[in-house]
């Protein structure tokens, strides 16, 4: 990162790979634990994608911040009290503030500690980047990762509970006529099978060299 | 990037710097914020038993408003036979751990086994009674607790002032599959009990059960339409009602006697 402008390209590069090329979900298939608890619905999708973008951004800064000073040896471990840290203080806060949505996300906040997106993201780029380099990536794989979960979450939900957000938009004349909810979608492996054609979409749109 | 090693001590004292500003931060965070999750913890309890109560809330209740409405409900503890106990404490009672050690004496009992003297002064019932406009008790709820087919179904059950039609029901707490079990905290499988009867026309006791889906009969005052697919959470939550609306009995017994 030799340039100091904020906004070069490779820094834009940077922000960008995750939604598309380089995809922690979907290209790099990390964080399929979460991606499968948590998106049964939209809403709880959501709000784990932020509290994922909150953990990526602020872990990929203070790992940044402290790179140099970071024994070698205890790396992982340093690392590892960083992100756990952070996700504790998330929990608390959604405990504070978002008392029904820590109720329905329940201990799936605090698996985001191993949540390799997050590891992976620190031990790649942020032992070796500066600061705001290393923001834009948790920035850009952090919502690479939200966009993923919140379109499973929109997927599971209408398809399984024939809602969205909660609001019923499958109309009752529907169910009527013999439409019925499909059950699966609503457990893993619904999101399982939805993953996998996003998956398959995505990498039949951006060809990736099978390594 | 490869590092330069550091001496042994480097490390100790780096790692050791980290924990501490590490606790420091979780340390204040968690004593920052605790009135605040305390007060959402005991308003979503609050809420929950509105809700037993079938209190209209509106669809999205706020914290004045459930305090508000919480103040029409009071509170007593029984003990086995009936017998309010002086000076116990409801908040302390209703702790998640309590309800789960008198479940399992609750269950022991209704197995056969013959509980001790201690056990049977360790069951304290706690009962919540919404106050009429009027000022008569026109409710009260019980909490209840069961087995689902993952874990433990925590809810609430009340029954109208008759204590035989049951006025609402509501579960806070449970672990079962999403769309399958867990239809148990949606409204359509709540509305179901509103009106059924605890007892028949000559006053036997008859609980409510939970049958298959669509084969409960209409006009049983007795049954109702479970889910598809969550047997095991049905029949746990009619083995869960009948458990307490027994182990209720002796108060209930006392209240239609007209001794309060």
């Amino acid at each position: 990162m030799a340039s100091g402008e904020l906004f070069s390209d490779e820094n834009k590069k940077v922000f960008t790979d995750p939604f598309s090329d380089n995809n922690p979900i979907t290209i790099q298939v990390l964080g399929i634990c979460s991606a499968l608890a948590v998106t049964a619905k939209l809403q709880p999708s959501i709000v784990m994608g932020l509290a994922v973008i909150a953990v990526v951004c602020g872990s990929n800064i203070i790992v940044s911040l402290i790179r140099k000073l970071i024994p070698g040896q205890v790396r992982i471990i340093i690392e590892m009290i960083v992100v756990a840290t952070l996700v504790i203080l998330v929990d608390q806060l959604l405990k504070a503030f978002a008392y029904d949505m820590s109720l329905q996300l329940s201990v799936f906040v605090g698996l985001i500690i191993t949540n390799c997106i997050v590891l992976g993201r620190l031990e790649a780029f942020a032992m070796g980047n500066k600061v705001w380099p290393s923001l834009l990536d948790g920035l850009g794989n952090g919502l690479g990762y939200a966009f993923i979960i919140a379109l499973v979450g929109f997927a599971r939900e209408l398809l399984g509970s024939g809602s969205v957000m909660g609001v019923k938009v499958i109309p009752a004349e529907a169910y009527e006529l013999g439409y019925s909810n499909n059950g699966m979608m609503v457990l893993a492996p619904g999101a399982f099978i939805l993953l996998g054609l996003i998956i398959w979409v995505q990498r039949t749109l951006s060809p990736q060299e099978e390594s | 990037m490869s590092k330069p090693e550091k001496s042994s001590i480097q490390v100790l004292l780096f790692t050791g710097i980290i924990l501490v500003i590490s606790s420091l931060l979780l340390s204040a965070a968690s004593e920052g914020l605790k009135s605040r999750k305390q007060a959402n913890v005991k308003l979503d309890k609050q809420r929950n038993i509105l809700k037993a109560f079938n209190v209209d809330l509106g669809a999205k209740p706020t914290a004045a408003g459930i305090t508000k409405a919480y103040t029409t409900i009071e509170s007593v503890v029984v003990d086995s036979t009936g017998t309010a106990i002086e000076g116990a404490d409801i908040t302390k009672l209703d702790l998640a751990k309590k309800l789960q050690n008198q479940y399992k004496l609750l269950l022991s009992e209704e197995k056969g086994t013959v509980l001790s003297e201690e056990e049977t002064a360790g069951i304290q019932l706690p009962v919540y009674q919404l106050r009429g406009d009027d000022g008569t008790i026109a409710a009260y709820a019980i909490p209840i607790v069961g087995d689902g087919l993952w874990g433990r179904i925590f809810g609430y059950v009340s029954l109208d002032s008759d204590l035989n039609t049951l006025r609402g029901i509501t579960f806070y707490s449970h672990k079962e599959t999403p769309g399958l079990g867990a239809e148990i905290t949606e409204p359509w499988f709540q509305q179901n009990f509103v009106g059924k009867a605890v007892r028949d026309i000559e006053g036997t006791f008859q609980s409510v059960k939970v049958m298959k889906p669509g084969m409960a009969d209409e006009d049983s005052l007795h049954e109702v339409d479970g889910i598809s697919g969550a047997t095991i959470t049905s029949d746990g939550v009619t083995d869960m009602l009948k458990l307490y609306l027994q182990a209720y009995g002796s108060y209930f017994e006392k209240i239609r006697k007209g001794d309060r």
